[in-house]
């Protein structure tokens, strides 16, 4: 069933009994779920990639308000996700109402590489909470200039002493 | 909003339902009113937080809300999604804000004018590019879109597929950045103003002098700030924030922890929202026993400390022209699940504020209305909306002096 189908039978509920109103309301919910395990979280790390090749080669950089060489000067070995907060996944909060139902919703700004905050790839607190996130979601990361590859790969291209290779590729089932 | 973000939270807010009961007890006192019905509300100890001086309430009067249905509005496509929290023109018609199908990452606010109703979209903005608007106001003047996008219309050069079943998209690389998109009230552009760069901007709003008032987080020094903008977007001095917002454990860890623990606090401003009452512009912390910022011309501030019911926190401020009414939601509530808005539930509760020292004054009971959909109140009506045939209907009901 495709989410269109079950949006539609969402608006159909309006106009049909209530029985029909809370059959779609449950078939709703199990394909959010599903989707929910299926879903993909694509962290889009800036890299600025003319700078990374001058000036930080083997980093990540920063480019999270300007792809600028400032950034990368300042910071040097970071990431920023697309998706600010935790890692793409919450960061903008707000309450979706459907059929006198509240839900809370959490999101990000936009996608794309902009003003989100620069994590430091280096930190083996987010480099742990980025493989914690592998485990149950592909994960991909982006540069400025839009070249997609896995986080697994990324992160083993970092310099030393960021140097996991089998974790993550163990981890880490490709993405986009 | 990130598509794949908003359905993955979405559906976690699936999983699970917050449930507590809410201990309203004995009949008293009338409201004078043909739809007035009268009980108490108990007030009983709920510790000694300022917020919590309802327990010296003996009795608040239950006002009876009676809602009669208008015609279906003109001009405004039926969705079963909206997005909270709803406001109203100085002149009380709602401007709700439709998540979009088919993933609801895109957001269009409608206006619901009885005479038809217009579309205000950050999508078709020119000159900005990857438009994401989270947050918006209306005034007399304008209807106001804050968006977050990037003038750099260099796409990247490939696609990404972001959720599964969502065509694949290009992203925009540029630098994003903060800006207010003014509408007239027919939905047309005017114009778009650059916020400083510097800040990452939650809330604004327009105050009756035409300055904006605007929340933003300063990612350097990890701390909301307040200040009030010119009419072409610049800072005009900072206002001062409430310590009773301010000074939360969440707030205060994202000054001195990490990247992480500050992310989470300024993630935490979700819930710091504006919303129009009498004339000025009230800021408030959502699920939250905070005081209330009231802003008016100028800067002009007042700090109320907000009483609560008991077992409740404050979830919501309707839109009204001369009053202020809460809509309080239950303490126990998990942020994680739906729920349930139904009138019988009572996980919210709507009421009447004194503006002068933050006490309850009476409570309204919507009826059958869900207490979500109710929109704005404007001289002395309250206005829900709801879907009905597939089209977008109001609903309006009295309330007694």
């Amino acid at each position: 069933m495709s989410f269109r189908n079950v949006l539609k039978q969402s608006i159909q509920v309006l106009k049909s009994p209530r029985t029909i109103l809370k059959d779609s309301i449950v078939k709703w919910r199990i394909f959010m779920m599903l989707q929910m395990g299926r879903a993909i979280v694509v962290i889009l790390v800036c890299l600025g990639a003319q700078l990374a090749l001058a000036q930080c080669a083997g980093y990540f950089v920063s480019t999270s308000v300007t792809c600028t060489s400032d950034v990368c000067n300042s910071s040097g070995n970071q990431i920023t996700p697309g998706n600010p907060g935790e890692y793409g996944t919450e960061f903008v909060c707000s309450t979706f109402y459907c059929c006198g139902v509240g839900y809370p919703s959490c999101g990000s700004i936009g996608i794309g590489c902009f003003g989100g905050y620069s994590l430091n790839l280096g930190d083996s607190a987010i480099r742990q909470r980025l493989l914690d996130l592998a485990r149950t979601q592909d994960i991909s990361v982006a540069s400025c200039g839009g070249e997609y590859r896995p986080l697994s790969v990324a992160l083993a291209d970092l310099p030393n002493p960021i140097r996991e290779k089998r974790t993550f590729r163990s981890l880490v089932g490709g993405g986009e | 909003m990130s598509r794949a973000s908003a359905l993955l939270l979405t559906s976690l807010g699936l999983l699970g339902l917050g449930a507590s009961a809410f201990a309203q007890t004995s009949a008293a006192a009338a409201k004078p009113s043909h739809a007035v019905k009268s009980t108490a509300l108990a007030a009983k100890s709920h510790g000694a937080k300022e917020v919590d001086r309802a327990d010296s309430t003996s009795s608040i009067s239950v006002v009876q809300l009676d809602f009669e249905v208008k015609p279906a509005i003109p001009g405004v496509p039926a969705s079963p999604i909206f997005a909270g929290p709803i406001f109203c023109s100085p002149s009380g018609i709602p401007y709700v804000d439709f998540p979009q199908p088919p993933d609801y990452m895109s957001h269009v606010i409608y206006s619901l004018n009885p005479k038809g109703g217009h579309e205000f979209s950050a999508k078709d903005v020119p000159g900005l590019y990857d438009p994401s608007s989270h947050a918006y106001f209306v005034s007399e003047s304008m209807v106001g879109l804050l968006v977050n996008a990037t003038k750099d219309g260099k796409k990247s050069s490939r696609t990404l597929t972001l959720m599964p079943g969502m065509p694949p998209r290009a992203i925009s690389p540029g630098a994003h950045h903060d800006y207010l998109v003014e509408f007239d009230r027919q939905g047309n552009f005017k114009k778009t103003l650059d916020l400083p760069a510097t800040y990452h901007f939650w809330r604004i709003a327009e105050l009756p002098d035409e300055t904006f008032l605007a929340l933003a987080y300063d990612r350097v020094n990890a701390v909301p700030l307040l200040f009030l903008l010119n009419s072409d977007g610049q800072i005009l001095r900072t206002l001062e924030l409430p310590n009773g917002m301010t000074q939360n454990g969440e707030m205060t860890q994202g000054e001195t922890g990490g990247i992480t623990t500050q992310v989470a606090a300024e993630s935490g401003m979700s819930w710091w929202l504006f919303a129009p009452a009498r004339k000025d512009i009230l800021l408030y912390q959502a699920r939250s026993k905070a005081p209330v910022l009231e802003v008016g011309a100028g800067g002009v501030v007042r700090e109320v400390p907000l009483q609560a019911p008991k077992g409740y926190v404050l979830d919501d401020v309707i839109s009204a022209s001369d009053r202020w009414i809460m809509r309080y939601r239950k303490d126990s509530i998990s942020d994680k699940g739906p729920i349930d808005a139904g009138p019988r539930t009572k996980n919210f509760v709507l009421f009447e504020v004194n503006p002068s020292d933050g006490s309850l004054r009476a409570q309204f009971d919507p009826g059958k209305v869900s207490i979500s959909d109710i929109a704005c109140e404007h001289d002395d009506v309250v206005t829900a909306f709801s879907m009905k045939d597939g089209k977008v209907i109001l609903k309006t009901a009295d309330l007694p002096r």
